[in-house]
């Protein structure tokens, strides 16, 4: 870390912590809004490589806006900072490949949690809300929406009361250890167990990683490429017999979308 | 106020594979039978751009939606139900053609044995082989009744395999040959030959070859691209209602399907059922539906739920053992061992039911003298197609997060296979179906409650069925192997088994069954159940082909009634 950055991110840490950032005190107003836009981070340091959709096509020596890349979630680049590198230290880039962060994990969470996922669409969500047993899932009334600001807000608190410093500047063995205090339930959060949100958050990571990279995540089927996994292909009716492993190119569900 | 339609002769709640059936077989004897599905349309086509693990698996894409209508979900008799808020242990299916959409296509003859459980045990064994807290009872049917209409099944259906050696030799070749062989299945099968049991070709739906079915319908053949568990098969090369019973029905002049009608109660006037109450989700309008005969085909859970709502039937009461609604719900279990390899496999090639079987240790296949269990389970190795979200072996002590995760995941992606079992539950005194006193569906209706926990019975099947499927693995000389452990009760969360049965089991006495053996309702000669929900316990072996076979008997069933119109057996 250079001494500007270095300067930077101290004199961006007194801004939040004043600001009432890291304490969750709600900001408004235009003014603090643009400030803090002034003194966000690159959300992040992904290629510029175009849309990931058009990136198969013909054209992707031009530099082409991705106008997907911009929150429909999350409400400041401090909340995509802080989920990017959780997410990164949870599936970390290594001799395999990319991590979450090159994979655009962090875009993926932010439009799900915009939408159904984001609402448990598809869950019974009536009272009344019991704590159950060990043996009867999940039985919180806090949407996954509310559940990812509150991490949030909770996993950057702790790296500032801990350590003075946001949650991604952080060292990783820093930031793993409060990865790892929620996943034991060593911290706490309003109406659920810290460890029920590391779960969401972990399976989200995963889902990010290895989707179908329609949904802005696994970029350029990366993800699929360490697993070997070659994708969406319709047939494998002639390999299927083969001795020894077969070598697929990657294939995206748009290949079989035809206007 | 409900719109009150045009009588139908029969009215069919459901159209997955037993409401399908039945409404192809009586339509096609050209009596007016009308369809109700309380999801939509779905046809082959819905599933060409379906090859996503995101939206069909993590997102339930093809299941019920949980947010108007689930389970609660308890342990024991003396805790609260709470409800089943996402899915986990269970899957339920909505949409026309329904779970036998989604499915992997492994159908079987279920054994001589489980028809006659009780009585070939207490032959066998003696009278207390099992405690009288295990409702084990005889289906009121047997092998050689149901057989007929287990081929009729497998013939619609398309069904490839080759003999089971341990099970009763049979009357006719499979309709298709097996499947095509793997190297991963090749060597399970090897390993299975080393530890001294006889491997045969898992039955499967997936078609080997092309196929038309005595009904003329075409059937493709299966491509293994490792999509079918959870979705639908854009070949039409899964064996599905969709691509055979549906269609057959629609061909007929008097079959009507209408969907998005959910239907809610059976109605009666002055004791004599009337016909169905149904809604439209979309528009909120609620309809009654005149029938002579009401049929009963949705889910294990939903039969159930339809019975308690119109109050058909009694209600079973674990307390007192009275009642017969509710009672005998059981699933399998699945006992599992992960092996760990060096050698790198094609793994996300394959197909639903690809596999190879062993049945040594299943059904009354061994002496079970020295044990302290009946029955057993079927042990498969299936190369179903991984699919990278979800599947993330690791050897046991990895963390499930963090570097040493990702690279043991990623290395072990092509590397590792699981063999597991179909294992039997048995019926136990407090395990069964209820409605719930606090929780309910979008239309107010109380919900389903299930009671349900592990028995030490089977808790010992699932030790003896592991260390079987251990020394098997053992002979393929893995790295290391995980295997699947118990909890001390059991958890509705972690996804498990969808072969859920019981609530309205079927049997020769109307104290302890709620349907003949044409599954017609002791307690109403016209309505007929017809389900998962008729089997008084889960034979060792996946559910549908017996599903499909109880509907083509009640389909000749409810031919004889409209004719005849009286009790089909006498109780």
């Amino acid at each position: 870390m250079s001494n500007e950055e270095t300067e930077k991110s101290f004199s961006r840490r007194n801004f939040l912590k004043m600001s009432g950032v890291a304490t969750g005190t709600l900001i408004t107003g235009t003014y603090l809004g643009s400030l803090l836009g002034d003194e966000a981070p690159p959300a992040t340091d992904e290629p510029e490589t175009g849309n990931q959709g058009d990136s198969e096509g013909s054209d992707s020596g031009s530099q082409q806006q991705n106008f997907t890349r911009a929150y429909k979630f999350f409400q400041n680049p401090e909340e995509f900072r802080i989920i990017e590198a959780a997410t990164e230290r949870i599936f970390p880039e290594d001799d395999n490949g990319p991590g979450a962060k090159a994979l655009g994990v962090a875009w993926f969470i932010d439009h799900e949690l915009s939408g159904g996922y984001g609402a448990n669409a598809r869950e019974y969500m009536k009272g009344p809300f019991k704590e159950g047993t060990d043996f009867q899932g999940p039985q919180y009334a806090t949407l996954r929406r509310d559940i990812f600001r509150d991490g949030i807000r909770l996993m950057n608190e702790e790296a500032l009361s801990n350590h003075d410093m946001p949650f991604y500047e952080l060292e990783g063995g820093q930031q793993d250890e409060i990865l790892t205090r929620l996943q034991e339930n060593d911290l706490e959060l309003p109406g659920l167990e810290a460890g029920d949100f590391f779960e969401e958050l972990r399976l989200v990571t995963l889902s990010g990683a290895y989707a179908d990279p329609l949904y802005g995540g696994n970029i350029e089927m990366k993800g699929w490429e360490m697993k070997k996994f070659p994708g969406a292909y319709m047939s494998y009716r002639e390999e299927i017999e083969q001795e020894g492993f077969v070598e697929k190119e990657m294939q995206s569900n748009s290949t079989h979308i035809s206007h | 106020m409900a719109e009150t339609l045009d009588k139908k002769e029969v009215v069919v709640v459901g159209m997955g594979w037993a409401g399908s059936i039945v409404a192809a077989e009586l339509a096609k004897s050209g009596r007016q039978v009308l369809g109700l599905e309380r999801g939509r349309e779905k046809t082959t086509q819905d599933y060409l751009t379906a090859h996503d693990e995101y939206r069909y698996v993590v997102g339930h894409e093809m299941m019920q939606d949980l947010s108007k209508e689930t389970i609660t979900y308890r342990n024991t008799l003396d805790e609260e139900a709470l409800p089943m808020r996402r899915f986990g242990a269970f899957l339920i299916g909505t949409d026309v053609g329904g779970g036998g959409v989604h499915w992997n296509g492994d159908t079987w003859f279920y054994h001589p044995y489980d028809f006659e459980l009780k009585s070939r045990t207490e032959e066998k064994y003696g009278q207390n082989k099992v405690s009288d807290d295990y409702l084990i009872q005889d289906w009121g049917i047997t092998y050689d009744e149901l057989l007929p209409y287990y081929e009729k099944f497998e013939e619609t259906a398309g069904i490839s395999g080759e003999q089971n050696p341990m099970g009763p030799e049979r009357r006719k070749p499979y309709p298709t040959p097996p499947m095509k062989m793997t190297p991963l299945l090749s060597d399970f099968k090897a390993a299975c030959e080393a530890a001294g049991t006889t491997p045969f070709r898992t039955p499967a739906g997936n078609m080997s070859e092309e196929y038309t079915n005595p009904d003329g319908m075409t059937l493709a053949a299966c491509q293994y691209c490792g999509f079918c568990e959870k979705f639908g098969c854009e070949w039409g090369a899964k064996s599905s209602p969709i691509v055979t019973t549906i269609p057959v029905a629609k061909q007929q002049d008097s079959f009507e399907l209408r969907t998005n009608a959910n239907v809610l109660e059976i109605m009666k006037e002055d004791g004599e059922v009337t016909g169905v109450l149904y809604i439209d989700p979309r528009t909120q309008k609620e309809y009654i539906q005149p029938a002579d005969v009401v049929v009963i085909t949705s889910h294990t859970t939903n039969n159930t739920k339809l019975l308690l709502h119109s109050e058909l039937g009694t209600p079973y009461d674990p307390e007192t053992g009275d009642g017969t609604v509710g009672k005998n719900y059981c699933l399998h279990i699945t006992p599992s061992v992960t092996a760990f390899f060096d050698k790198e496999y094609n793994m996300s090639m394959g197909a639903g039911a690809l596999g190879v079987t062993i049945d040594d240790y299943n059904n009354d296949n061994f002496d079970h003298s020295e044990y302290n269990f009946i029955h057993g389970g079927s042990i498969s190795m299936k190369q179903q197609g991984k699919r990278p979200i979800l599947e993330n072996a690791v050897p046991q002590g990895t963390k499930n997060w963090g570097a040493e995760f990702k690279n043991e995941s990623i290395k072990a992606y092509n590397r590792s296979a699981g063999a597991w079992a179909q294992m039997i539950t048995l019926p136990y005194v407090n395990n069964y179906l209820s409605l719930d006193p606090t929780y309910t569906d979008e239309y107010g209706r109380p919900l389903l409650r299930v009671t349900y926990d592990l028995t030490d019975h089977d808790r010992n099947v699932h030790e003896f069925i592991a260390d079987r499927i251990e020394e098997i693995l053992d002979e393929m000389n893995p790295v290391s192997k995980n295997r699947s452990e118990l909890g001390e009760h059991f958890d509705i969360l972690p996804a498990h088994n969808d072969h859920i049965v019981g609530g309205t089991i079927m049997g020769a006495d109307p104290e302890t069954s709620v349907v003949n053996n044409y599954l017609q309702m002791w307690d109403a000669d016209n309505v007929f159940v017809i389900g998962g929900s008729n089997f008084p316990h889960n034979g060792g072996y996946n559910p549908t082909g017996t599903v499909g076979a109880l509907a083509y008997r009640a389909a000749e069933g409810i031919e004889q009634y409209l004719d005849d119109n009286g009790p089909l057996v006498d109780a």
